[in-house]
């Protein structure tokens, strides 16, 4: 009783919210609902195919173009937007966690913004090309951009507070993406080949990129739910969680660390992918109300990213067909209406 | 009698669906120290919210300082009752002077600046709380005690004749809790303001308290002076715990003693932590 | 306020006035700081004062009047808020205005993509934008059964600048190029040719705010309290919070009605006005908007000198001018706070 009401003390004038159904309950059926996403995901298209079809191609064997386009194109895309969705719910969820700000998302740390440097550059300058190359390109400008950053943050205070790491990080990633602007504005032609890149999407990626994204999502929730314990007992203050054994600065320099990890694992996989890394964890806090535990909603949050970039994706691919809608953009439209649903629904909850 | 500092009729609240206050009936006499106590969550807290316009009844009538609640404007109520939060919240880099200074709202206009009565009332507040030495300390970097008393300090310098805290001796060890209450007897008895207070610490609501309101689950089980609430029957009751009043050798106030739970306390269910 | 301070903020003030001077001799006919000074005065040759007059300072006098709105809306929402990391974006008001322009573009367009009315319909287009979905946000927050506070409304103005994101890049991709890569210079903001009759526009604004952010001066330096312990010192939380949020929606609708969605500024401005002043002296508010001004004229003046014949977008290069500065104070700013 004491520790909840010290959990929400943060927000001030906090109402408390009841837990509606238990924990497996929602697990259930968000996976039933990724289920049945990923489902039609295989389905849906320029092309509508039969359940039949679906699992032929599933299963192997035949050499039609319908199994080809089913194997090679609506699987990956399927995997991809999955992994992706969960890699960037999960980092979300873990900087709203660390900075107790709402407004956090992976984008602040500067990844999307490294990632999209470090491609423009290798392609501008370098003449690099092929998804795997730029996949690496954008994994080590993400990951350049958030050591810069923690360098940044870690050099103003020892506590890395919260505040100056995301501050750090808007300047960094603004500066970055300011610079990968000027580049693209002067040299025209290379806007033109990395604008689907730049815009973010899992079409034509190939299964490739999973060898990335699978093991850093893996490695990003696993140590999410070791982390987890730490993590519940930051969301008091600084004080009340050294008071109990936390050590506050490595819980948070180690959480940011995977945030920024799984951040950049889905910008290698599909380029940078806006929206989503912010408006996961707030679904997810919301359908489950303020249960102290960081874990469950890791869980919850990974579930419902999937579910949300695979849906997103199928929505991308129909609305202005034949074309393909930008991700981040479809995002938005699907999001939006069902965070605005869920916040009317709901009082403040206590990040 | 005078006339009440605050009068509850009927009055209920609730946050979401759980009812905090449950129709409950409350008289606070003017100038006295006043203690609310009661277990976690028996609607303490949010009594004092609700006589203070920081939480809207659901129901019934709220009179606070002569006038229905709803009547009030912020500034003229802030005029009357000062309030100290139960976790009040301000940016580190704020300066104690400055922090108590902010106590001053109420009283300053739209064209003045800092005027020598804002000045005086500052200093005045901080000499009182024994912070002369800290005010130009950033309050980011005060210990708890420290800062509890920077609290304290901005709500005296608001200079209203009464005074609401919500748990001020929270973040306290005992010495600076004995502190604290010390101050608001001192206010009380030689600035006759009058002083509400939540406390968890029922020794130190029956050493310091002219009068207690005791709440179990949202409503009243007991108030009046100190001596006729807190007696082993009624503690016993709204706490679910044994207790003893002992008599301590050259102390004229008996002291509680809580005891270990009787068998009967798990049959019943109840929960001395509850 | 202390000596040491108004010098910092004198400091800060004469700084602007030599970028002022410096952007204005920089251009297609370079100039040297004494024919500017001369020409500003009256006493250079007819065509230094054409240049500058007419061609210049509109433009410049634009660019310092919009970092200083962008930079006072960002303070005002920063204290609000409560949040450090609010900014100008966060309330729907820029996406809003950029839905407004790639509207106007839109609906205004012929067959061959020409404009059938004039093009200095635009801002009047970004400031309805911004103020339909400023509206959409507070009217969402007011029917909100399950409460008011900052944090809801940073969430509804987060999720509308999103949905008004998303309708632009849809419309963008589903309009013609054309009017997408014009659009896009829009989004990232730039100054572009000024009259002087946008800068009275932009001058009136801030005019009209500068006295009443003064009379509610306490106000808000109060709402740094929590808004508990605000409301118990005599403040009128709620009216005083939608007060300054009103203000800061117009002083944001303001400057990107005639500038576009400079990004940056908003956020930045502000704390580098903190780490230099600190954030409870007279002369937060002043120092903020004298650093706003300043970043968008650096940015402005290095879009159009930097690549010439070539003009980038100013919105493009606020973050370049203004990153490596911002992160400067904040490395310093450790021998201060520690």
């Amino acid at each position: 009783m004491q520790d909840a009401k010290l959990l929400t003390k943060t927000i001030g004038n906090v109402n408390r919210p009841t837990m509606t159904h238990p924990l497996p309950a929602h697990l259930l059926w968000l996976f039933l609902t990724l289920a049945i996403s990923a489902a039609a995901s295989l389905h849906l298209g320029l092309t509508v195919y039969d359940p039949a079809t679906v699992l032929g191609a599933l299963r192997g064997g035949d050499e039609t173009e319908a199994s080809l386009i089913i194997a090679t194109l609506r699987v990956p895309r399927t995997l991809i937007a999955m992994t992706t969705g969960a890699a960037l719910a999960l980092s979300g969820l873990l900087m709203q966690t660390v900075t107790r700000n709402p407004l956090a998302e992976p984008g602040l740390l500067g990844i999307n913004a490294g990632a999209a440097f470090a491609v423009t550059i290798g392609v501008t300058l370098f003449g690099m090309s092929g998804l795997f190359a730029i996949g690496l390109l954008a994994l080590c400008g993400a990951v350049a951009a958030t050591a810069l950053v923690f360098g940044i943050a870690l050099s103003v205070g020892p506590a890395a507070a919260p505040a100056n790491t995301l501050l750090a990080g808007v300047t960094v990633a603004a500066m970055l993406g300011s610079l990968t602007q000027v580049m693209l504005l002067i040299d025209e032609t290379a806007m033109e080949s990395l604008l689907f890149w730049l815009m973010g999407g899992f079409a034509d990626r190939g299964i490739g990129p999973l060898w990335i994204g699978v093991p850093v999502l893996t490695l990003g929730l696993a140590g999410t739910l070791l982390l987890a314990p730490a993590l519940d007992a930051l969301r008091l203050d600084d004080d009340s969680a050294r008071s109990i054994g936390v050590h506050v600065a490595a819980t948070r320099l180690a959480a940011l660390g995977l945030g920024a990890l799984l951040a950049a694992g889905a910008v290698a996989m599909a380029g940078p992918v806006v929206f989503l890394g912010l408006v996961a964890p707030h679904l997810a806090r919301r359908i489950c109300g303020p249960t102290p535990s960081v874990a469950s909603h890791a869980l919850l949050a990974c579930l419902l990213g999937a579910t949300l970039a695979v849906l997103a994706d199928i929505v991308a691919r129909l609305i202005v067909a034949p074309g393909e809608a930008p991700i981040g953009a479809v995002l938005a439209l699907i999001g939006v209406p069902v965070l605005v649903a869920l916040l009317r629904k709901r009082a403040e909850v206590a990040l | 009698m005078p006339d009440p500092l605050a009068q509850l009729r009927g009055a209920s609240a609730c946050y979401d669906a759980n009812v905090a206050l449950n129709a409950v009936d409350i008289d606070l006499p003017e100038g006295r120290i006043i203690a609310l106590c009661g277990p976690n969550g028996s609607g303490k807290s949010t009594a004092l919210r609700v006589m203070r316009g920081l939480h809207a009844p659901a129901a019934g009538q709220v009179e606070v300082a002569g006038r229905p609640i709803s009547d009030w404007t912020a500034r003229d109520l802030a005029l009357q009752i000062a309030m100290l939060s139960q976790s009040p919240e301000a940016p580190g880099e704020l300066s104690v002077s400055d922090l108590v200074l902010l106590g001053r709202f109420a009283h300053r206009g739209r064209f003045g600046g800092v005027s020598k009565s804002d000045t005086q009332a500052r200093d005045r507040a901080l000499a009182v709380t024994e912070l002369e030495a800290l005010r130009d300390r950033p309050i980011g970097q005060l210990s708890g005690g420290q800062l509890q008393r920077a609290w304290i300090a901005m709500t005296l310098a608001q200079d209203a004749p009464r005074i609401f805290l919500d748990e001020p001796t929270n973040h306290l060890d005992i010495a600076h809790a004995f502190e604290v209450l010390d101050l608001l007897r001192w206010l009380n008895r030689s600035e006759a303001r009058g002083i509400v207070v939540v406390l968890h610490d029922l020794n130190m609501a029956m050493r310091y308290a002219d009068h207690v309101v005791l709440f179990d689950k949202g409503r009243i089980a007991a108030q009046g002076a100190t001596r006729e609430v807190m007696t082993e029957i009624t503690i016993e009751r709204v706490f679910g715990i044994r207790c003893r009043l002992v008599s301590i050798p050259g102390q004229t106030l008996p002291t509680l003693v809580p005891l270990p739970k009787s068998e009967r306390a798990f049959d019943t269910g109840q929960d001395a932590a509850e | 306020m202390t000596p040491l301070a108004a010098s910092r903020l004198t400091l800060t003030g004469i700084g602007l006035l030599v970028l002022l001077v410096v952007a204005t001799g920089h251009g297609s006919s370079a100039m040297p700081p004494l024919r500017v000074i001369a020409a500003l005065l009256g006493e250079g040759t007819r065509m230094d004062e054409v240049i500058v007059w007419t061609l210049r300072l509109p433009r410049i006098c634009l660019a310092v009047l919009c970092g200083m709105a962008l930079a006072l809306a960002g303070a005002l929402l920063q204290r609000v808020t409560r949040n450090p990391m609010a900014a100008p974006s966060i309330l729907g008001v820029t996406d809003g205005a950029a839905f407004g322009v790639v509207a106007f573009l839109w609906v205004f367009s012929d067959a061959g993509n020409s404009l059938t009315v004039s093009i200095h319909w635009q801002p009047m287009a970004a400031a309805l934008g911004a103020f339909a979905f400023a509206g959409i946000v507070a009217v969402m927050v007011r029917l909100d059964p399950a409460g008011k506070g900052p944090l809801r409304m940073i969430l509804y103005g987060v999720a509308l600048a999103a949905l008004a994101k998303a309708m632009v890049t849809l419309m963008m991709i589903l309009g013609p190029v054309y009017r997408a890569s014009q659009a896009l210079t829009w989004i990232t903001g730039s100054v572009g040719a000024a009259h002087w009759s946008d800068v009275m526009i932009l001058a009136a604004g801030l005019l009209l705010c500068v006295p009443v952010l003064w009379l509610m001066r306490h106000d808000l330096r109060q709402l740094s309290l929590d808004p508990e312990s605000a409301f118990s010192s005599g403040l009128s939380t709620g009216r005083s919070q939608a007060a300054f949020l009103a203000l800061s929606v117009l002083l944001t609708a303001l400057a990107v009605s005639q500038v576009g969605a400079v990004g940056f500024i908003g956020l930045i401005a502000p704390h580098a006005a903190r780490l230099l002043h600190g954030q409870f002296t007279p002369g937060y508010l002043a120092s903020t908007a004298l650093i706003g001004g300043a970043l968008l004229l650096g940015a402005d003046t290095l879009a159009r000198t930097v690549a010439p014949p070539l003009e980038l977008p100013a919105g493009a290069l606020t973050a370049l001018v203004g990153a490596p500065l911002f992160l400067w104070l904040l490395m310093k700013g450790r021998a201060v706070h520690a």
